[in-house]
């Protein structure tokens, strides 16, 4: 069985989700937040990366371009957190780290995320990590589980702010460095795992 | 996020179809997205509000996203 079949497989219980309606969603609450920003014009700095491909991962298919996967490869929202990230005001952060994210841009991040008087808790959560977590939670197909590399798995930081009132300028300030792709912030209790995701 | 009551018809149609390409762009890459997200929580409710998240965060750099690239190919960092 190939890698496509093995993905064809997990997700055959797909319940659909109509296109139309994400798009006009998006439209709708994307349209408010540049509303927004052109009102505080010069706030948001930063960058966003929305598309990547994760290699051997980019699922041929006739009908979808290849627009692939490496935004959605990313941890959900932890359960007791806002599922929608927040814009200001978040007690917890996550910084998604680029696919080729090298070891200096790593450890950059890391002594600046340690040495930040806005940073409360950090943890480092490795590929490694996180295709364990993946190994996990498919621990019943594990034929899906070998056809996936640990190099398709992405690398975040995760963050607990001693403020949320400093989440935008900490928000600001990082998302310019390099490797990082994006950052998500949610509002959760003391009790959530760090970083608002799972 | 998924159950926000939107009007039945998209905003495009509202807006003399300046978002035509972006809806066409969703349409061809919400289920690959979808899917992608699933693998990772394997919960189709949380899929969907991942990808929702990402498709309006295009959005809102969608003019820089759609005048820079290739959107059927690759990798792009996108200043916002």
């Amino acid at each position: 069985m190939d890698l496509r079949e093995h993905f064809d497989r997990a997700v055959d219980d797909d319940p659909g989700a109509d296109p139309g309606v994400m798009a006009q969603a998006a439209i709708v609450r994307g349209g408010q937040v540049r509303r927004r920003r052109r009102q505080v014009a010069g706030a948001a700095g930063g960058v966003l990366a929305v598309l990547g491909i994760v290699a051997g991962l980019n699922l041929p298919s006739q009908a979808e371009p290849e627009v692939t996967v490496a935004a959605a490869m990313r941890p959900a929202a932890a359960a007791s957190c806002t599922v929608d990230p927040v814009e200001k005001d978040a007690t917890d952060v996550a910084l998604l780290l680029t696919e080729d994210a090298s070891a200096r841009e790593k450890s950059e991040l890391a002594a600046a995320l340690d040495q930040d008087p806005r940073v409360g808790t950090v943890l480092f959560e490795s590929r490694a990590a996180a295709y364990e977590k993946f190994r996990q939670l498919w621990a019943d197909s594990p034929d899906f589980v070998a056809s996936v590399s640990l190099q398709q798995l992405p690398e975040s930081f995760r963050v607990r702010l001693a403020d949320p009132a400093r989440f935008t300028a900490f928000e600001r300030d990082f998302a310019r460095r390099d490797g990082v792709q994006d950052i998500v912030g949610r509002v959760c209790p003391v009790s959530a795992a760090v970083g608002g995701v799972r | 996020m998924t159950d926000t009551v939107l009007p039945a018809r998209p905003v495009d149609t509202l807006r003399g179809g300046k978002n035509d390409d972006f809806t066409a762009f969703v349409e061809s890459a919400a289920t690959r997205l979808r899917r992608s997200a699933y693998l990772m929580c394997r919960d189709w409710h949380l899929a969907q509000d991942l990808t929702q998240q990402t498709f309006t965060k295009m959005y809102v750099v969608w003019k820089r996203i759609r005048t820079g690239t290739n959107l059927d190919a690759y990798s792009r960092r996108v200043d916002h």
